[in-house]
Order: structure tokens, then C-alpha cells, then sequence
């Protein structure tokens, strides 16, 4: 029956040979030599570089005070999580900077999970729920977390536009919670303070609002129909 | 049967060859970009035609794909297979496309313009039958089954270009052919 069913599909009808000619004279002509993408160990290495140099580097500029107010074990939980995250998010972005190429993340279920991870994280681990100076004390970790999302960003475009984007809404939704969890990683080097509620609200918040961000971007992206 | 003229697919290229012309052509040799452009497009048409109103659009789909190609050609690298990229970008083309003319479309109806003229185009050559058939799928499925069909790629190819499992291929597949079994079965 498939049988039957395949000699039904088209074949044979070429297109037109001037049409052809016309494509192959001026992708001849223009032709101009191109260096391939590195391989995905090497476009994996160097995302998750920026996202440890950022992050250090932003941490340190403020000092790293989280550091000194974790016990052993917690830093091991805590960092280790948003490492392993960051690795992950680094072997999406490659996955789809690259047409054609095997997906082994759904991207989707990352960064639901990456979310929903940290937040459990972050309500567990820090048992306080006090609320005093609950906005006056966030809006500085959201804005520092904001700044090492924003220059990992800006440092991973010279990296990342290199690609092609088969799905761009897709990519740039990931790449922005990627650059948003620099911000996070940031603020769990700086920020001392141990209420869950603040770690949720404003820590979590700067990888939402560069999650959102990059939605935004992508959509852009999509409506030039070109993503080159 | 309709139908009957047209042969089983054959893969367009051997694997390998079409590799190193891309390669050839990283490099800027007009050669390689010719003999990519002679061997690929029939088969990169087809799966244009197969889901375009007319010829007309299926070539200008092929041109933009080109132009893509040349564009993104250092995304591909040597030693990877090269037809899950390739049809990759082939499907952003009909993507974008679409999003176009259906934008394009919605203007037209808002601002009341002629009413459209019938189709002047030539008909086309495939079977009217499976090409409304194929209409008739969605269109996850629909480009599953030309990929696999016109277009000779293996599973694990589909499944790269379409960033999808080999498990839901498969499964896209089966329905595809459920359903036009079921089309064909009420048809005759």
C-alpha cells in the first residue's frame, strides 16, 4: 500500500533552467572565501566562558560577598546548580546557532526547568521570608543583575551572529534567559542576603526580564524574515 | 491509479560528494557553487512546488533559498551531513514566506481591493489529486512526508532539519499516510 502511495508524489518537474542560470551565475560571481563555524566543543567552550568571565568579573567589581555568607555544602548546591545550568543553556544556544544540526534539549523544557530549579532552590535553601526593606533592598541586585545579563549578551552577539537562526523566537528566548542566568550567577558571587522571597523576586527577576527581552528580540528577528 | 508516471524517489546526490562541493564552495570555488546549484535545486524545487500555489512561487522560493545559502554557507561545516542544513533553511524560506503572504493577504481583504483573478498560472504537473491531498495534511506532516518522499532524505535527516526526535518523524509520517490512505480509500 505505501507502495502505491509513493509513486503518487511529484517528481521530475525541474525548474526552470533559466532560473537555475541565473542562481548559479551569481552565487559564482560573489562568491568570496568563508571560515566554517568552530566545532560545537569549541562554540560550547567559549559561551560558557563569557558566562564565568561576566559573572566574575561583575561579582568582583561589587565584591563577593554571597561567598563568605554560604556554608560549604550550600555553595557546592547553589553554584554547582547554576553551572550545570549554564552548561546546559551553552550546548542549546550551540544546537541552534547551527542549521540541520542534532537537537539533544528541547529548549523549552531547559529553561522551564532551569526556572523552576532555582526557584525551588532559592525557597529552600534560604528559609527567611522576612519582607523589611524588601523593594528598597532589591531594585539594586535586579539592576546588577541586569547589567551582567546585558554585557554577556552583548559580548555572546559577537559570537552568536555568526549563526543562522532556524527559529529565531526560539533561539533569542534561550539566549536571553542564558544571559539573564549570568545575571543570576552574579548576584549568588555579591548578594549576602539569605530571604528566599528576595532571592526569588529579584534574583530569579533579572533572568525573567531577560527571558522576556529576548522573546522580544526574536520576534523582531522573525518579522525581518531574514535571519542571517 | 493516478499517479502512475511518476517513479519512486531517488536521493538527488550521493553523500559525500555534495559535502565537498559545499566545502569547494566555503572556499569560493564558482565551480563547486555551479554544480551545487545544478544538483540541488530539482529537488529543493519540489519541495517548494509541492507546498506553493503555483510554479512562480516555488522559483522565487528557490531563489531566496539560494541567496540564504550563500549567506548562512559559513554555518556549514565540512565533515557534517549536508541536507539536514540544507533543508533547514529551506524551511525558514517557506516560513517566512508564508508569514509574507499571509500578511500581504490580510491587507488586501482590509483594504478591499479587486477581487482576485483566477489562477493564470500554467497548471502544474503533479498529480492534482495527491498535490490537493497533500494541502489537505498539516503542515508538520506535510513537510515530514516530502522530505521523505520527493526528496530521499533518511529519518535521522528529517529529524535534524526539522529539529524534531527520529520518534516523532516517524510518527508524523505514519499519520501523513493514515491519512492519505483514508483520502485515497474514500476517493475510489
Amino acid at each position: 500500500m505505501n507502495d502505491d502511495l509513493d509513486r503518487l508524489f511529484p517528481q521530475g518537474d525541474p525548474p526552470d533552467v533559466a532560473t537555475i542560470r541565473r542562481i548559479s551565475t551569481q552565487l559564482a560571481t560573489t562568491a568570496t572565501p568563508v571560515r566554517p563555524l568552530p566545532s560545537n566543543a569549541v562554540l560550547w567552550a567559549v559561551s560558557l566562558g563569557i558566562f564565568l568571565v561576566v559573572s566574575l568579573v561583575v561579582a568582583s567589581a561589587v565584591k563577593l560577598y554571597a561567598i563568605g555568607s554560604l556554608s560549604r555544602p550550600e555553595l557546592f548546591v547553589y553554584y554547582g546548580l547554576v553551572l550545570l545550568l549554564a552548561g546546559l543553556f551553552a550546548r542549546a544556544l550551540t544546537e541552534q546557532m547551527i542549521p540541520g544540526e542534532r537537537r539533544i534539549l528541547n529548549s523549552y523544557i531547559l529553561w522551564i526547568t532551569a526556572l523552576a530549579a532555582l526557584a525551588l532552590l532559592m525557597a529552600f535553601m534560604f528559609a527567611d521570608h522576612d519582607t523589611e526593606h524588601f523593594v528598597a533592598s532589591g531594585i539594586p541586585c535586579l539592576r546588577l543583575g541586569l547589567i551582567g545579563a546585558l554585557i554577556s549578551g552583548l559580548l555572546g552577539w559577537r559570537l552568536f551572529r555568526r549563526g543562522y537562526l532556524v527559529t529565531p523566537t526560539e533561539t533569542m528566548l534561550l539566549y536571553g534567559f542564558f544571559a539573564g542566568l549570568v545575571g543570576v550567577a552574579t548576584l549568588a558571587l555579591h548578594c549576602p542576603i539569605r530571604n528566599s522571597l528576595h532571592c526569588l523576586v529579584w534574583h530569579l527577576g533579572a533572568m525573567v526580564v531577560a527571558g522576556c527581552v529576548g522573546i522580544l528580540l526574536g520576534k523582531f528577528v522573525e518579522s525581518r524574515g531574514d535571519a542571517s | 491509479m493516478p499517479g502512475d508516471d511518476f517513479v519512486a524517489p531517488d536521493r538527488p546526490v550521493r553523500d559525500g560528494v555534495i559535502e565537498a562541493l559545499m566545502a569547494a564552495y566555503q572556499q569560493s570555488d564558482p565551480e563547486a557553487a555551479t554544480a551545487l546549484v545544478t544538483q540541488l535545486s530539482p529537488p529543493i524545487f519540489q519541495f517548494f512546488l509541492a507546498q506553493s500555489r503555483n510554479r512562480a512561487e516555488a522559483e522565487d522560493l528557490l531563489q531566496d533559498f539560494w541567496l540564504r545559502i550563500h549567506k548562512a554557507r559559513a554555518t556549514f561545516r565540512p565533515g557534517e551531513p549536508l541536507m539536514p542544513w540544507l533543508y533547514a533553511i529551506a524551511r525558514r524560506v517557506k516560513v517566512d514566506r508564508y508569514r509574507k503572504t499571509k500578511s500581504a493577504r490580510e491587507h488586501e481583504v482590509l483594504s478591499e481591493v479587486l477581487p482576485e483573478k483566477a489562477s493564470q498560472e500554467p497548471p502544474r504537473q503533479a498529480t492534482p489529486k495527491i498535490s490537493e491531498m497533500l494541502q489537505s495534511l498539516p503542515e508538520s506532516q506535510r513537510e515530514v512526508l516530502l522530505m521523505l518522499k520527493v526528496s530521499g532524505l533518511s529519518l535521522e535527516e528529517v529529524a535534524r532539519a526539522t529539529g524534531v526526535s527520529i520518534g516523532s518523524v516517524k510518527q508524523k509520517a505514519h499519520r501523513a499516510y493514515e491519512s492519505l490512505r483514508k483520502r485515497l480509500g474514500g476517493g475510489e
